[in-house]
């Protein structure tokens, strides 16, 4: 098999291509501005570095956040795009699972939070138990109003790393790597497991106001 | 407003003096700066836009952005990007912009809101409002009364006053 | 005519998630799914609404047009997309897809002008496009005169609006008289029954010493709004119907007066009218009537192909590859402001394997 896992709902711009058993080829660049013009390029020179070509791919695997949504909406278009094209089957995951399976596998023990940057003073934050399962749903509010559910464990994720007083404890690693979430992917297919749709996560909801009237000409 | 608040008062003779205006502006901003343009339908803040879009050196002629909510002009030479947002049929504040990705933008760009006011504020903590009102209302009447505000403390020495050179 | 390239296209600038297939000149499918219901209540778009759209629709759409072609994707010769201008956060949806596409089936990225294909579309309707073309391209986001000799390498901006574009003022105008959104079908509708020459608003630009070729639609917009709130004030009835007939009066004939002013200036003998508002029933009738006076002959796509579809991008990239010019990359940016003189964006190195950057 040859998984292609990315991921764009954090200012990382990553994938990675997994044969099933290790993750062969990876490409991460941290630039919140440029998803769009970043992730293609990426793929292809992940493709090349593993010496395969595009028709190889069986399966794709895609962060759904959540994340800011600009960002996000490159990388799940890309992904059903690239499956539909392909006639390959494309694979949601948990952008915050990603991060989970990264920090585990880098050493971190008992439970932790991870938590990224939602901008406007906000995080997408989940809570992990030792075993390194999700016990919350994705989440987005201000650090100050979850202080008490993340009090006393560790944090991972660039958006921890921004507010300290809330997560003094922050544990690499700050950005997301396709690698881990095609390692985490590969698992989950080896062992049968369901996948989350490739539906984004958004959290926040676009409730737009009907405008009363218009914009007035003459002076009230 | 805050006492520390800087505010200039100035009056607009004509279309062509409002684009000067903005022009004049583009002199103040770097960026990173927001600016919250408020007036009546047709007070003109589209035209002092243009003409700060002049100034700054950005591509593209800068026109109402009202249809597509936000245009980004970039720089030509080495200056900031402007963008220039309607935030009219935005009722919800941010939540509804999040598409525009105003607060990646911001920093090495300058950006401009019309009917920003209420909604976009939380962007920056340093903003300068400019609300531009229409004399007596009668339709060949082009004098514009523009109160520049600026909030934080970006702006307490700004050189605002600047701003009235030449406007009579 | 099997020889043809056969170009598929996708257009998200704005709420129409369009996705178009051609062949040639030969219009084989044209699918379209729209958030426009969704931005109505709203007066107008929603970016963000309307990019969650284009991420729902994006590939069913590109599925039906494929099965409306009767062709199968890996026949095609290219992948046209809108490059810009419209909505960053839409286009975006476009542009990645376009490219995921064109990388995984190994064909050729065409990023394109939106305001060139509305004007390449007529391709599909009356044949090759006359070189040169005078084109008034009149929509929601736009209001100009460009004058073409090639629609894929010479696209030159005569004028443009100083203010809001042509279909702006009609959303405007019918929200003042409560018509709803969008504006531009209901104040044609309202017109019918009403007297153009009712009341006279403003002609914006037409003076001695104003620019030939610019449009200004903010002054007349005001004015309207100020003519039906000082009805209102008095407790007076507005006559929505001569309201709507005098307010698109006044915008058809500084349109037509301008776009004819511009084919005898460059002796250019044919004008097509493209864009949104090229759909209004008062600016198709005014345009056909002094073009005949005038000695020039009209063009004017069916209504479906004057609204933003997926087809006008096929078409303008089916005559990129007709015309040999070079693929865009694939780290093509969506770019909101991209100016009308670049009808495509190449890519940095001639294309001499096309599609096969890899």
């Amino acid at each position: 098999m040859l998984l292609l896992a990315l991921d764009t709902a954090t200012p990382a711009v990553t994938v990675a291509l997994h044969d099933g058993r290790d993750a062969v080829a990876h490409s991460t660049v941290v630039d919140a501005r440029r998803h769009g013009e970043l992730l293609l390029p990426a793929v292809d020179r992940v493709l090349t570095r593993a010496g395969a070509v595009v028709g190889d791919l069986t399966g794709i695997v895609v962060g759904v956040g959540p994340g800011p949504y600009t960002g996000l909406r490159v990388g799940l278009v890309t992904a059903a795009s690239l499956g539909d094209a392909l006639g390959v089957p494309v694979h949601g995951l948990c952008t915050l699972d990603g991060l989970a399976y990264a920090a585990r596998d880098g050493g971190l023990t008992g439970p932790f939070t991870v938590a990224t940057d939602a901008r406007r003073k906000e995080v997408y934050w989940a809570r992990y138990d030792d075993a390194g399962a999700r016990v919350t749903e994705p989440a987005v509010d201000r650090p100050a109003d979850i202080a008490a559910q993340v009090a006393g464990a560790p944090a991972v994720g660039a958006g921890a790393a921004l507010y300290p007083e809330v997560f003094p404890d922050v544990r690499p690693p700050a950005h997301q790597d396709a690698a881990a979430l095609a390692a985490l992917a590969a698992g989950k297919l080896a062992r049968g497991e369901e996948f989350p749709p490739a539906l984004p996560l958004y959290l926040r909801r676009p409730d737009a106001q009907v405008p009363a009237g218009y914009k007035q000409v003459l002076p009230k | 407003m805050d006492d520390l608040d800087v505010r200039v008062r100035l009056t607009v003779e004509t279309a062509q003096a409002m684009r000067e205006l903005g022009g004049r502006l583009a002199g103040l901003l770097r960026p990173g700066d927001l600016v919250l343009l408020s007036g009546e339908l047709g007070a003109g803040k589209t035209t002092l836009t243009r003409g700060l879009g002049e100034a700054l050196g950005v591509r593209g002629a800068v026109t109402s952005p009202t249809f597509v909510i936000a245009r980004v002009h970039p720089p030509l030479g080495d200056g900031p990007a402007l963008v220039h947002v309607d935030a009219y049929r935005l009722g919800g504040g941010l939540d509804e912009m999040e598409d525009l990705d105003l607060d990646v933008s911001l920093t090495e760009s300058v950006v401009v809101v019309e009917w920003g006011d209420g909604k976009v504020e939380e962007l920056a903590e340093d903003r300068l409002h400019i609300a531009i009102h229409r004399g007596t209302g009668t339709a060949a009447d082009d004098v514009r009364q523009v109160v520049v505000t600026g909030v934080g403390a970006r702006w307490r020495s700004a050189g605002l006053s600047g701003l009235s050179v030449a406007c009579g | 005519m099997a020889d043809e390239p056969l170009v598929l296209g996708i257009e998200t600038s704005c709420d129409e998630t369009g996705v178009g297939i051609v062949r040639g000149h030969t219009l084989l499918a044209d699918a379209v799914a729209s958030s426009v219901e969704e931005h109505a209540r709203f007066g107008g778009v929603v970016p963000e609404v309307a990019s969650r759209a284009h991420l729902e629709a994006m590939v069913p759409t590109i599925r039906r047009a494929l099965k409306d072609a009767g062709v199968a994707a890996s026949d095609l010769d290219g992948i046209a997309v809108t490059a810009g201008p419209g909505l960053a956060g839409a286009l975006l949806v476009g542009v990645s897809a376009a490219k995921a596409y064109a990388y995984a089936l190994g064909k050729p990225l065409y990023g394109v002008n939106h305001l060139a294909s509305h004007i390449c579309v007529d391709q599909l309707e009356h044949g090759a496009l006359p070189e040169p073309t005078m084109a008034l391209l009149v929509s929601g986001g736009h209001s100009s005169l460009l004058l073409t000799t090639d629609i894929t390498s010479d696209v030159r901006p005569l004028g443009s609006t100083i203010d809001d574009a042509a279909g702006e003022a009609f959303d405007k105008v019918a929200r003042v008289l409560g018509l709803g959104f969008p504006g531009g079908p209901a104040v044609d509708r309202y017109a019918r029954d009403g007297d153009p020459k009712a009341i006279r608003f403003p002609r914006g630009l037409t003076g001695p010493r104003d620019p030939v070729y610019d449009f200004s639609f903010s002054g007349l917009k005001t004015a309207v709004a100020r003519w039906v709130e000082e009805r209102r004030r008095e407790g007076a009835d507005v006559p929505i119907a001569d309201v709507a007939a005098s307010f698109q009066e006044a915008v058809t004939d500084v349109l037509t007066r301008k776009a004819i002013r511009a084919c005898k200036d460059h002796g250019v003998e044919h004008l097509m009218i493209g864009g949104g508002v090229a759909a209004n029933s008062r600016l198709r009738a005014m345009a056909q009537r002094r073009c005949a006076d005038a000695g020039i002959e009209l063009r004017v796509p069916r209504p479906k192909l004057c609204t933003d579809n997926g087809a006008m991008v096929a078409a303008l990239g089916a005559e990129m590859v007709a015309r040999g010019r070079s693929a865009s990359d694939w780290d093509l940016p969506a770019d909101s402001s991209l100016p009308v003189t670049e009808p495509h964006v190449p890519g940095r190195t001639p294309a001499t394997a096309p599609g096969h950057h890899h």
